[in-house]
């Protein structure tokens, strides 16, 4: 079910349409039988009229049943509808006839109802034997309208035993029909007439529940888009009030499992923390005992080179992982000052300028001095991890450019000058180091890889988290990180982009530093 | 004739709706699209025009019963694929899923090509005469709704039952769909005299008469038939017993091919 609201219109007009349809077949049927049942009363009625014309038609009779000119017997015809047709016959003879029906018997002279055939139109015929009493009738109450039949043909019995009825009259039947599909098409026309408006509702039906429906999820959508809306760092509980009964439950799931959540964080957060603030005093005094007892005892050289080395891996993680905890969001939102992003770079440059000149590395920062809403706390630490790389991977006598300037982006706005509105920070730092190749450029964002794995090549001191945490920062100020080839150095080039969280970038007194 | 219009446009929609609708719960099963239907829909309705443009020619063939022999072969040819698609959904041969796409695909369009012919054939009769022709066009579109929403029903149906559920269901009905295909080809053969007419086995027209909303229903579900030959009944039976005994057969043959394997 891709759609809640598409799949409640589909079923309920299906529905509809299925109970509206076999309830209207339903009623066309019952109408037709209604319909057939009058049409069988109208026809024994039409018999009970015509056999009370009896003695006006007997007189007709006798004077118009005289041979004519030509010898020919001419019949009484009457005038009456072209959609019913009658004879009366009486002792063999026709006494009267409609002007559509036949001079001979339409029909064997058998009492009851009976489907005929004449000139191309089904009819539905009656046949009476006019002359019997009220109780010689039985032969027509096979019928669906038998009850009313014999009913009616009693009283014409009746009338006829009033009138002249005796032992002695010859046998007097009365044929009746009526064109049934005339009637039938006069009937079905009256209940597609009701029928039309269940067919023409659909799709003023499909609107409504369409609405309706929309309406009625309007609080589940509503509900969607706060929990879209939310910061990833927000696990405040939702307003439990104002929801229909339905949701209520959801909201008050959702609201357990944010604060469990919150929990989880908070725990895994304070866990790490505290576990880096531990370790990091007792590593302190690690470094300082084996410092001392490299000086005092006459240990194994590369022994001892590699348990400082390990010392130092093991406290550049800790560090690492103290400096995640610190960019945390809840900590990052509160820390947002303007800060002047050269002087800063100027200063991590100066802090790990000793570690440079020890492989004879040259470092360079070409600068415009500019000032940017930021966490700067966060912005040293990106910095100090994408020089410091760059240093560590460097070979000895290599080279280091870092660079920081103002830039804009496509399609906005120009300035006044004509000039586009700058509205971005761009950092880049080069190094003429192995760089990184493209298909590992992905991955080294993710936390504690490394290239080549945990025996890296280099040698050099590292948990993974560098690009890590560079990354993280980068997305906290809603930045973007871009790692390619330097066309000048031949090593990695790592291009940061900050945008101006107000305005543009403020430009401080040019500057040029060449370390 | 708003009846007679009715009951022969619901027929058909009502048999190739449920069809159709558990077909489409197989693609979804296995993520198929819906491309396949629409395939599946233009192929048939293609069809079904040319097969009723070329119905008189057709109706001669082999002695003046072509109509009523390639009505059969139509049948007993979805009666074939859906057995291959019961095959595959109870998992036993795992053809690919390009595959499972032709068959679906091969079936909607027969049954297609069967149902709308009966369609076209039955309107092109009013073409000429506007009055009859909209009110037939009027009770066609009830019977195609009741089709449909039976249809979408039904596909909601099996979708929203739970996923241990849905397997056994698809190839239950399905089965049931495809043994009431045969028997209705067996019948259209002994229309044509190509099979014996013999006195039929029981009369349930009292019971449930094939008229009726239910007798459609059941017509098409199983191709429910009030005065079945005893050949019709037979075959419907077998045809209905091949489809769990095909199923086991495999699963037999499989397991012992997995045993064979281990053991060497």
């Amino acid at each position: 079910m891709s759609s809640i609201r598409l799949y409640l219109i589909i079923v309920l007009l299906s529905t509809i349409c299925l109970v509206n349809f076999v309830a209207a077949l339903h009623g066309y049927r019952s109408s037709m039988a209604e319909a057939d049942r009058l049409l069988d009363r109208q026809l024994s009625d039409s018999a009970n009229l015509l056999a009370r014309l009896d003695i006006a038609l007997r007189e007709v009779a006798n004077e118009g049943s005289s041979p004519g000119q030509h010898g020919e017997v001419q019949h009484p015809q009457l005038v009456h509808p072209q959609t019913l047709m009658f004879q009366i016959w009486q002792g063999g003879h026709l006494l009267a006839r409609s002007d559509n029906a036949p001079d001979g018997p339409i029909l064997p002279l058998e009492s009851g109802f009976h489907a005929h055939n004449h000139k191309g139109l089904r009819w539905r015929m009656l046949v009476v034997n006019a002359s019997i009493d009220s109780g010689a009738d039985a032969g027509v109450g096979e019928t669906s309208a038998g009850n009313s039949l014999t009913s009616s043909l009693g009283g014409l019995g009746g009338g006829i035993d009033a009138n002249d009825h005796n032992s002695n009259k010859p046998d007097r039947w009365v044929i009746v029909g009526q064109s049934a599909d005339a009637y039938r098409t006069l009937v079905e026309g009256v209940i597609f007439e009701s029928i039309w408006p269940i067919i023409w509702v659909l799709p003023v039906l499909g609107v409504l529940i369409w609405l309706i429906v929309g309406l009625g999820l309007r609080p589940l959508r509503q509900l969607a888009r706060l929990l879209e809306e939310r910061k990833a760092d927000d696990l405040m509980p939702l307003v439990e009030t104002g929801y229909p009964g339905e949701l209520t439950t959801l909201v008050a799931s959702t609201n357990s499992l944010l604060a469990r959540l919150s929990e989880a964080f908070e725990r895994e957060k304070r866990f790490a923390s505290d576990a880096a603030h531990e370790l990091r005093t007792p590593l302190a005094v690690l470094k300082v005992n084996l410092h001392n007892i490299a000086a005092e005892v006459d240990m194994d050289n590369a022994s001892l080179q590699e348990l400082e080395a390990s010392v130092d891996r093991m406290s550049h993680s800790i560090e690492q992982i103290l400096a995640l905890y610190r960019l945390t969001p809840d900590k990052f939102n509160s820390t947002l000052s303007r800060a002047d992003i050269s002087a800063l770079a100027r200063a991590v440059i100066a802090e790990l300028y000793p570690r440079c000149r020890e492989k004879n590395q040259q470092i360079t920062l070409e600068a415009e001095p500019l000032a940017i809403e930021c966490d700067a706390f966060a912005i040293t630490t990106l910095l100090r991890n994408l020089i410091d790389n760059a240093s560590k991977y460097s070979p000895a006598g290599g080279s280091i450019a870092v660079s920081i300037s103002a830039s804009s982006i496509s399609g906005r706005p120009m300035s006044t000058r004509g000039q586009p509105q700058k509205n971005r920070l761009l950092i880049t730092v080069e190094d003429s180091g192995p760089g990184i190749p493209a298909s590992s450029r992905d991955q080294v964002f993710d936390r504690f890889y490394r290239v080549g794995g945990d025996q890296h090549g280099s040698g050099e001191v590292g948990c993974g988290l560098g690009l890590s945490i560079v990354d993280h920062i980068v997305h906290l100020h809603q930045g973007e990180i871009e790692l390619d080839l330097s066309p000048n150095l031949g090593g990695l080039r790592v291009k940061v982009t900050l945008p101006c969280q107000q305005g543009a970038p403020v430009a401080l007194p040019m500057a040029l530093v060449n370390v | 004739m708003l009846l007679d219009a009715v009951i022969i446009v619901l027929r058909e929609t009502l048999e190739a709706g449920v069809l159709v609708s558990v077909l489409l719960t197989v693609g979804n099963r296995y993520k198929l699209g819906l491309r396949w239907l629409a395939w599946a829909f233009s192929g048939g309705m293609v069809g079904a025009i040319i097969y009723a443009g070329n119905m008189g020619l057709v109706s001669h063939w082999f002695d003046y019963v072509g109509q009523e022999v390639v009505n059969a072969i139509i049948q007993y040819s979805i009666y074939l694929s859906l057995l291959l698609i019961c095959l595959f959904v109870a998992s036993i041969p795992r053809i690919s899923s390009r595959a499972l796409i032709y068959l679906l695909t091969l079936t909607v369009a027969l049954a297609l090509i069967r149902e709308a012919t009966e369609i076209i054939i039955f309107y092109s009769g009013f073409i000429g005469n506007s009055a009859v022709f909209s009110k037939a066009a009027t009770s066609g579109f009830i019977g195609l709704m009741l089709g449909l929403s039976v249809g979408a029903l039904c596909y909601f149906s099996i979708m929203s039952l739970k996923p241990r559920h849905v397997k056994p269901v698809q190839i239950g009905v399905l089965a049931l769909v495809g043994a009431g295909m045969v028997a209705q080809a067996t019948q259209l053969l002994i229309q044509a005299d190509w099979l014996p007419s013999v006195a039929p086995l029981w009369d349930t027209r009292e019971i449930l008469p094939e008229a009726s909303m239910p007798g459609q229903l059941a017509y098409a579900i199983f191709g429910y038939e009030a005065t079945p030959t005893p050949l019709e009944a037979g075959l419907f039976l077998g045809a209905l017993a091949c489809t769990p005994l095909l199923i086991a057969l495999s699963r037999f043959i499989s397991g012992k091919t997995l045993i064979e394997a281990r053991t060497q």
